[in-house]
């Protein structure tokens, strides 16, 4: 049991370790008098229509000594921002905003769970304040990951707001068709879309 | 028992110690979500290299850092066979950069696919991707190729704007010519056609002359504006141009419509010199014959020009239906030639020299006949008989090539051919409504002639009335003439755009007679896809491995369609040897996008996906298979065939066909009742006024 116990701390720190790292889509910015590592991308990433998914930033402060750096020692885990932050999630000419709870066991890194339904591209917009700043930002999935990037530039965002660098991307949501075995999937929307569609056949419209 | 029972107990507890710590570390480690995906590379993706510069050592710096036990790059040959030396190994940087090296023995002028595949001992996430590179110059030349056929294939306004002249100039050479030899043919009398001619060759020689070289120019300029939009740097500019010009069967079209156009431009030189050393006193006999022989020479120069236009037209690429488009599209746009530029030969030949011609042949005829208004009456009258049967002609002829291009209302109404087509149908309808009050003229003005001729009351040359009539004529003629040459730009915008048959046919492999280059150019994949109720024609050209043209057109409403922000494809092998390899296609217009590059890099079934992206509304994704063979292979193994076509390519009949048919006997009849018409009032009109006749 001892032996349990030490491992299982063990595997804390492990565990630790390995959310510290590079997430979806890395940004460095300099938020007042302070730089953070803001990571988004989408929960359970490749992520299929459907799928329980959603929304999740990682909110860490950047090592002073090394600030390019997302996995530099000096890191820190933002925690308690679950009440200035949320997500407003658009898709098309739909949008809505989620409010993020805090992953369980997970300092620094907050969810807002939603099903994506329709395959197409999705913007997370994280907007609330962080250091007392407001901020607004703004992520879009990217349909090929395979196009990996990375930019040091500069640019001011708001008042007291500048991103610093940027890092990687996150995926679309991509139809089930590719990979449904033995019979093609049909998304719930696209069911939807034929009991219309029949509907509207049945009484002539 | 507790000797063995202790060890037991000690291994459980490892077990459940390490399966909690597994879980614990899952539970915390899904929720992360990176890829170690490449962030640079030393060989660029779509770069085109010499065989001497492939590099023998490839590096790929990934975002993340690669698990070098599995994680892997591979290099493999358009055959799929691996140039690689099976060495990957981390290199440095973070232990995010990785490297591979390459048997350079085995590298050849080719495509080659840089496959990589990584395990992030970040994330443990594992991902992948495919990039292509080309080595030597036959990828350039795909590129090329490919290049040529899109611009000949999808709408392009500065390739159509540079055929209008193209077009208007060979209608004009031809209805000049046709016109010269016709409507003055049987005209007799003491010298007066020997006059006619004189007076007439300054116009008509300088027309051919300067419409000949118009035609050269705007076929020159072809290529070289083909070649500055393929293009990206001036080396490249120049090699393409050359490539296209002299490598491409489109270049040898260019050599021969230069040829033809200095060889029409001389001979028409050469006539009107002749004319004029007659009136210096030679046999006219002799004379008259090689004028005859001259005009005739330039007619069947002219004639053959327009053959190569229709060779390499919309027709020329509709499998089994080709020889038919053809010869429609052949005789659609001779006759079209000889109403049109007869028409123009009428306004600025025969109009601004009737004066003069009546002047010069006054006492060589009967003072009746030499008369600007017998004269201009003999002209039209003939003229309206050759105008009528050319209008007939074309009728059918365009509903043939309608019918053959275009199957349903869908199709006339959403693709750019058929909103083109409307567009030139509703500039030809006037046109025929002026050519229908030009004969109730002729006719009207004759029968008042008639009467005052019986009446003995025989107008002067210079009477004021007549000469206000003929102004009025030559006003209405001038629209008419205005409004064709809009209906030829017309034409010239359709020559660019793609019918909507050959965007229905799967693939359309055509004739393999000339060679390899002329083979791959002319090989196309084209589908009809559709989601969300937006149709797009998706066309790979040519559709061998190898350097591609990848464009797709929106079918749909512009409106309905949307703002579209960015449109990409995705590839993979069917079979995932190979992929996903991504490319960014460039805007062309608001409707066509477009992209250039080696994706397509091995034999065999590949799954596509398109993704449109627009503002404020859902993407549009497509999805798509097929199988792609070897260039070379494939080539030769089909040189045998002509025409093959695959899949859905059967011409069925389309819902115009009883259309189309029920109109043709209309054209013919209405066409038919003209032409008898005509024909009766010209004998009416020769027996009254015809000179020498």
């Amino acid at each position: 049991m001892i032996l349990t116990g030490i491992l299982s701390i063990l595997g804390g720190s492990l565990s630790y370790t390995v959310q510290d790292t590079s997430a979806h889509e890395n940004r460095l910015y300099g938020i007042g008098n302070k730089d953070y590592w803001i990571t988004v991308g989408s929960i359970n990433e490749p992520v299929f229509v459907d799928d329980k998914s959603g929304a999740e930033v990682f909110v860490k402060t950047a090592d002073p000594s090394n600030p390019l750096d997302s996995n530099a020692n000096g890191t820190k885990m933002v925690q308690g921002l679950e009440k200035d932050l949320k997500f407003e999630i658009s898709a098309g000419d739909k949008k809505k905003v989620f409010v993020v709870e805090p992953a369980w066991n997970d300092p620094g890194h907050y969810e807002a769970v939603f099903y994506p339904t329709v395959e197409t591209t999705y913007n997370y917009r994280l907007f609330g304040t962080i250091n007392n700043l407001t901020l607004s930002l703004d992520f879009q999935c990217q349909t090929a990951e395979a196009e990996g990037n990375q930019d040091n530039s500069t640019k001011q965002v708001s008042e007291g707001v500048i991103q610093k660098a940027q890092r990687g991307g996150f995926g679309c949501i991509t139809s089930r068709s590719d990979v449904s075995f033995p019979e093609p999937y049909v998304s719930n929307n696209e069911l939807i879309e034929m009991l219309n569609q029949t509907r509207d056949n049945s009484t002539g419209n | 028992m507790l000797f063995k029972i202790k060890p037991l107990f000690n291994a459980t507890t490892i077990f459940f110690a390490i399966l909690v710590v597994s879980l614990f570390y899952l539970s915390n480690f899904t929720v992360v979500g990176g890829h170690a995906i490449p962030d640079r590379y030393t060989l660029e993706p779509n770069s085109l290299l010499e065989t001497e510069s492939f590099p023998s050592r490839i590096f790929v710096l990934f975002s993340e850092r690669p698990d070098p036990s599995v994680s892997y790059i591979h290099i493999t040959n358009s055959e799929g066979k691996r140039i690689d030396n099976n060495n990957f190994k981390i290199t440095g940087k973070y232990g995010r950069e990785a490297s591979v090296t390459v048997n350079k023995n085995l590298v050849r002028e080719g495509i080659y696919s840089v496959s990589w595949s990584t395990l992030s001992l970040d994330d443990g996430h594992v991902a992948r991707g495919t990039y292509v590179v080309g080595v030597g110059q036959s990828s350039a030349t795909n590129t090329v190729t490919k290049n040529v056929t899109e611009n000949n294939t999808v709408y392009s306004p500065v390739i159509a704007i540079l055929k209008i002249p193209i077009i208007i100039g060979q209608v004009y050479v031809l209805g000049f010519i046709f016109s010269q030899i016709l409507i003055w043919n049987d005209i007799r009398g003491q010298g007066v056609r020997d006059i006619i001619d004189v007076i007439s060759m300054q116009k008509f020689t300088i027309s051919i002359i300067l419409f000949s070289i118009m035609i050269g120019v705007a076929a020159t300029l072809i290529p070289i504006i083909q070649s500055l939009i393929i293009s990206e740097t001036q080396s490249e500019y120049i090699k393409n141009l050359a490539l296209l010009y002299f490598g491409t069967s489109n270049g040898q079209i260019w050599i021969i419509r230069i040829i033809i156009c200095a060889i029409v431009a001389f001979v028409a030189y050469y006539y009107g010199r002749n004319v004029k050393y007659r009136t210096n006193g030679s046999s006219s006999v002799t004379n008259a014959a090689k004028r005859k022989i001259l005009l005739y020479f330039l007619l069947i120069s002219t004639i053959i020009f327009i053959g190569t236009n229709s060779m390499t037209s919309h027709s020329a690429s509709m499998g089994t239906w080709s020889q038919l488009g053809i010869l429609a599209d052949f005789v659609h746009s001779t006759a079209v030639s000889i109403w049109i530029g007869g028409l123009m030969y009428i306004l600025y030949v025969v109009f601004s020299n009737v004066l003069t011609i009546s002047k010069n042949i006054s006492g060589k005829v009967q003072q009746i006949y030499s008369q600007p208004k017998s004269i201009i009456l003999l002209i039209l009258s003939r003229f309206s008989i050759i105008s009528t049967i050319c209008v007939g002609v074309v009728g059918i002829t365009g509903l043939s090539l309608a019918w053959l291009h275009i199957q349903t209302l869908d199709e006339l109404v959403i693709s750019d051919y058929g909103k083109t087509l409307i567009i030139k149908l509703s500039l030809v309808l006037p046109v025929i409504i002026l050519g229908g009050y030009h004969q109730f003229w002729i006719s009207k003005v004759a029968r008042v002639f008639i009467v005052k001729r019986e009446n003995q009351d025989e107008p002067a040359s210079t009477e004021p009335n007549f000469i206000k009539t003929l102004l009025s004529l030559g006003r209405t003629i001038k629209i008419e003439c205005i409004l064709a040459a809009g209906v030829l730009c017309a034409a010239s915008f359709l020559t660019v755009t793609t019918p909507p048959d050959t965007m229905q046919n799967n693939e359309v492999i055509k004739s393999m007679s000339n060679g390899k280059m002329s083979s791959e150019m002319h090989r196309e994949f084209i589908r009809t896809l559709e989601t969300q109720g937006t149709p797009i024609m998706f066309v790979i050209s040519p559709f061998v491995t190898g350097f591609n043209n990848f464009t797709i057109s929106l079918l749909g409403d512009n409106e309905i369609i949307g703002q579209i922000s960015n449109a990409s494809i995705d590839f993979r092998k069917t079979d995932h040897s190979l992929g996903p390899i991504y490319a960014t296609l460039i805007r062309i217009n608001n409707t066509t996008y477009s992209v250039n590059g080696g994706y397509l890099s091995q034999a065999g079934e590949w799954d596509v996906k398109i993704t449109v992206k627009r503002s404020n509304s859902y993407d549009l994704n497509y999805r798509v298979s097929f199988t792609v063979n070897n260039t070379a292979d494939s080539v030769h193994d089909q040189h045998h065939l002509d025409t093959i076509e695959i899949s859905n390519n059967t011409k069925g009949l389309s819902v115009f066909t009883p259309m189309v048919v029920g109109l043709s006997f209309m054209v013919v009849a209405l066409s038919t009742y003209f032409c008898i018409t005509a024909i009766n009032r010209l004998k009416m009109i020769q027996e009254n006024f015809a000179l020498g006749i």
